[in-house]
């Protein structure tokens, strides 16, 4: 049985289980499956052995550092890892080692965790499926043949079959949660500022979000509490107290005000019907448990994804220019056509989508005056087969997630059943900014009324 | 809906080196960006309205 971060933590500090152990039990695992799902990158076993030997002494001696000592984990490959190449799963920098660690990845090396490698990734958290580049694209641990949505998608798969029991991801436009909801795992992406960017490789510096991947929300609860708080190195990192996240898990719902925001799913971006049974059955719940359910009429998905992907092409294009102007055949093909319609947009756009993005951010504001927590789809199904997935799927179909770039409010995927295929199917849940213990103690309590997480994808074992 | 001709006078000035498969897939999508910018130009804002990333003197804004 592969043990969720809280499960492992309370064993480990029982000294009933081993992080040697655990950490063998999760190589042994990649290295059976990672040749078919592709999450991993760079293997590093010795340095994995070597961390878990030295996370056991140091048990052994003083007890755990806290819940995540000798935890298996692992990197997606855009976060800054002194010493061990951070590609952005690109052949732009295969040989690109830094000297530094990452803000969030040296506060999660300081809670205790087993890294074992660094994690697939859209090219530059963007560019996706791509099969032309220097390592193949992620697969689904449910199906293979299906796509784990990105860009975390390694972290996605890695979590969801076992290999790692918890990941980071980035989210610009719902790359955290995109990947959750297809992999049948959970994801926060959290309030714009509350975890640091520094030192990981960007995509749009104003929408970018840094935040973990996990298999319960208690698990994304504990690595949020080690990754998160403020870094005079990120203009954007918000210098606030960080509360504890936990602090609302088992306290129930009664009183909370839940808005479904049913048009989103309903007319202007139809789901599934097992994503909406989903959806309505988690509703159903939390009018059963006392919440006080509603429906909330937000701005229309299409607003929210103009502003969002002008800025995001701007920012990213902005990112690139340099490389893009040098060798654009550095890119892959997916990657290297966004950025070419990028370089078309023009100065004025980006101002009038960062007027729309304050007006959109005060309607919502608005719109939420009388609830806690929103909820809405995250994904509109099953995960589609990988080589199914249309190359400018952003501009075709309004997604769920980028809204809550947009707002930077808080937002979290979790798995809500199954589809006709039998793969996952999800919902997302949404708070006001900085009101993550509130949006976890909801998630909570939908997650342990329900079944799903005892179901593991079959290849697991 | 610009033509592929009129694409490739518009990556002209971005000084990127494009192959005309490129231009040809621009030409494609390009109106996927026309309803981008269409869309945040509607409602028309007002001439005052702020930006999200209005300068700020304060240290670290």
């Amino acid at each position: 049985m592969i043990p969720s971060i809280t499960e492992a933590a309370a064993q480990i500090a029982a000294k009933k289980l081993s992080p040697v152990e655990l950490t063998e039990a999760c190589l042994k695992r990649t290295e059976k499956l990672d040749p078919v799902l592709h999450a991993f990158i760079r293997l590093d076993a010795a340095g994995a052995r070597a961390q878990a030997k030295a996370a056991e002494a140091r048990i052994m001696a003083n007890g755990p550092r806290g819940p995540l000592d000798g935890i298996p984990f692992a990197h997606k490959d855009i976060y800054g890892t002194k010493g061990i190449p951070t590609t952005a799963h690109s052949k732009v920098l295969q040989d690109f080692v830094p000297t530094e660690d990452a803000t969030t990845v040296k506060k999660l090396a300081d809670s205790g965790i087993v890294m074992l490698g660094k994690l697939a990734t859209h090219e530059f958290a963007f560019g996706g499926p791509s099969f032309d580049l220097p390592w193949p694209p992620a697969r689904n641990p449910w199906n293979p043949d299906h796509f784990p949505a990105g860009s975390s998608s390694g972290t996605g798969a890695a979590v969801a079959a076992g290999m790692i029991l918890g990941g980071t991801g980035s989210d610009t436009g719902g790359s955290i949660r995109g990947p959750a909801a297809l992999c049948g795992i959970t994801g926060i992406k959290p309030t714009y500022g509350l975890c640091s960017r520094a030192g990981v490789l960007p995509l749009a510096q104003s929408l970018d979000h840094t935040g973990p991947m996990a298999w319960t929300v208690e698990d994304c609860a504990i690595l949020l509490q080690a990754m998160a708080g403020h870094d005079p190195a990120d203009p954007g990192s918000a210098n606030r107290p960080v509360p504890d996240f936990r602090a609302q898990i088992g306290r129930g719902v009664k009183g909370l005000r839940i808005g479904l925001v049913a048009d989103w799913h309903e007319t202007q971006n139809p789901v599934s019907p097992a994503t909406k049974a989903g959806m309505l059955a988690a509703l159903d719940f939390y009018r059963k448990e006392g919440a006080i359910v509603s429906e909330v009429t937000l701005p229309r998905m299409e607003e929210y994804g103009a502003a969002g992907w002008i800025i995001l092409l701007a920012e990213a294009y902005a990112v690139h220019e340099h490389w893009m102007q040098r060798d654009p055949m550095m890119y892959g093909e997916l990657l290297r056509n966004r950025l070419i319609l990028a370089s078309l947009i023009s100065g004025a756009d980006v101002m009038q989508a960062q007027r729309k993005r304050r007006a959109l951010v005060d309607a919502t504001r608005a719109a939420t005056a009388n609830v806690d927590i929103l909820l809405t789809a995250s994904a509109p199904g099953e995960a589609p087969r990988i080589d199914s997935v249309p190359a400018w799927l952003f501009l075709e179909k309004p997604n769920y997630t980028i809204p809550f770039n947009i707002t930077g409010w808080p937002a979290i995927t979790l798995c809500t059943g199954f589809g006709e295929g039998g793969l996952p199917v999800a919902m997302q849940l949404v708070a006001k900014p900085f009101e993550e213990p509130q949006l976890f103690g909801a998630a909570h309590a939908y997650e342990a009324a329900h079944g799903w997480r005892a179901k593991r994808p079959a290849l697991a074992g | 809906m610009p033509t592929e001709a009129e694409i490739k006078v518009l990556l002209a000035r971005t000084g990127l080196p494009v192959t005309a498969q490129q231009v040809a897939e621009i030409t494609r999508v390009y109106p996927g960006l026309e309803a981008l910018q269409k869309g945040v130009r509607t409602p028309v804002p007002s001439p005052a309205a702020e930006p999200s990333n209005t300068f700020s003197t304060e240290p670290g804004r």
